[in-house]
């Protein structure tokens, strides 16, 4: 996404006066600052608060007491994904004494995509280098933009996908343009932390905040042999709606943290894998699900004096559970040529995640120390997804 | 002539306490609207680098 001019990040336009609440509200509340200072712009912007909605009790509680309730624990704001993973695979935790140069650069690179109110109501979010979002100038807007606040930061997978930019595939049956976005099935009580229940993993979401491809599709569960055989289960075998109705998706390797970034190539793929999810309210029925490589790597910190995460093939699958946000009524996996099988298309076909596949694609995690016993510690890290021959 | 230099004196004094107002009430304001102003001074600040890449 490309970076707005500079002057473009603080230009505060008329239309925010016409706001009969924040407009009303002076500067300084939020921003704090020195604005006697006229002639001075460095002492005008001292101790200047840029996001005042990083303190949401503070700032914005006073107005919007039940949407900042639960917003702590949402993973926008709290991160609490990256520092359960981490925990997971190093067996500590980075805010663990000793840990502090670790926890700082944590806030410098895979922090800065954490999310205030602001960043989703007012501004573009800090990871792509923030300023208001174009054509509100500082105007308050109670649904995000979507290319400008969503996708500015899940732009290159889930944006990509959704809007069917990656080759090969179309854009999601869901999508039409300046119409269903975003919100239309995330709701605001979702992104705001839902029923306040403490989370440290996206799907732990339960049914009643997450979106469920079963609230609006319930009535089809029927409506076909590969309905009733894989989704209410008549062959024995169920799979999650992504098995069937996904196409081909971006998947990542060999992530380093130091200015690296992600060091493989990314690769278009779809693998479907056994559901390692035991207890997980929203996917633990499904026997199968599609899997996206996730780009972690022994060594993904060493950059910042941890060289590498003891629990790594013990902890946490990197192919790990996704929903690509590309669904087609009609994908490779389901149709067939007149008069095959129902099942042509798809059974004894390579989209099943076999042990090969880990080393098919470790040529991404290429670079950066990634060797032999890494791929076996991988091996190990992905048993419970791999489908056997 | 007394009476068009008061005239005078109070335009300006009035354009002086207009101008002080306005700037005591919206002191911010007054920079961060003039976008030729801010084109002219706003320099980039320490904002991370960073892209899209969930």
């Amino acid at each position: 996404m490309t970076p707005l001019e500079p002057w473009e990040r603080v230009f505060v336009g008329e239309e925010f006066f016409e706001d009969p609440n924040h407009g009303e509200i002076e500067c300084i509340v939020c921003h704090l600052g020195n604005p006697q200072e006229r002639f001075d712009k460095e002492a005008a912007h001292e101790d200047l608060v840029p996001y005042p909605s990083e303190d949401p009790e503070l700032f914005c509680a006073s107005c919007h007491p039940d949407e900042v309730e639960n917003f702590e624990q949402s993973l926008h704001f709290s991160q609490a994904g990256y520092f359960k993973r981490f925990e997971l695979r190093a067996g500590y935790s980075l805010k663990d004494p000793g840990y502090e140069h670790a926890l700082e650069e944590f806030g410098m690179e895979c922090g800065t995509c954490h999310a205030s109110c602001g960043q989703c109501h007012v501004s573009r979010p800090r990871s792509v280098q923030g300023g208001f979002v174009q054509g509100w100038s500082h105007e308050f807007k109670g649904t995000p933009d979507m290319s400008e606040n969503c996708t500015a930061c899940h732009g290159s997978r889930v944006g990509a996908e959704y809007t069917g930019e990656n080759p090969g595939t179309k854009a999601d049956y869901h999508y039409i343009t300046l119409a269903k976005r975003c919100d239309f099935c995330h709701s605001g009580y979702q992104m705001h932390g839902g029923d306040g229940t403490e989370l440290t993993y996206r799907y732990d979401e339960n049914n009643t905040v997450a979106p469920q491809c079963e609230t609006c599709h319930s009535s089809v569960s029927d409506q076909n042999i590969y309905h009733t055989q894989h989704w209410l289960g008549n062959s024995g075998v169920t799979l999650a709606c992504q098995a069937c109705h996904s196409q081909s998706y971006k998947n990542c390797n060999g992530c380093h943290v130091g200015g690296e970034g992600i060091t493989g190539s990314s690769y278009l793929t779809f693998e479907i894998g056994r559901n390692y999810l035991n207890d997980n309210s929203r996917y633990e029925d499904y026997d199968y699900i599609a899997v996206r490589h996730i780009p972690v790597a022994p060594n993904t910190f060493e950059e910042w004096g941890i060289d590498d995460l003891p629990n790594f093939e013990t902890s946490e699958p990197t192919w790990k559970l996704t929903t690509p946000h590309n669904i087609q009524r009609w994908t490779p996996q389901t149709e067939v040529e007149e008069g095959e099988s129902c099942g042509a298309a798809c059974h004894d076909s390579d989209y099943y995640l076999r042990a090969e596949d880990i080393e098919l694609y470790k040529d991404a995690n290429g670079g950066l120390g990634y060797g032999y016993d890494d791929l076996l510690r991988e091996m190990e890290a992905n048993e419970e997804v791999i489908i056997p021959e | 002539m007394n009476s068009l230099l008061r005239t005078v004196l109070l335009v300006v004094l009035g354009l002086y306490l207009s101008s002080c107002e306005n700037f005591l009430v919206t002191g911010c304001v007054g920079c961060h609207t003039d976008k030729d102003l801010l084109i002219e001074i706003a320099d980039p600040v320490d904002y991370p680098e960073g892209s899209g890449e969930g």
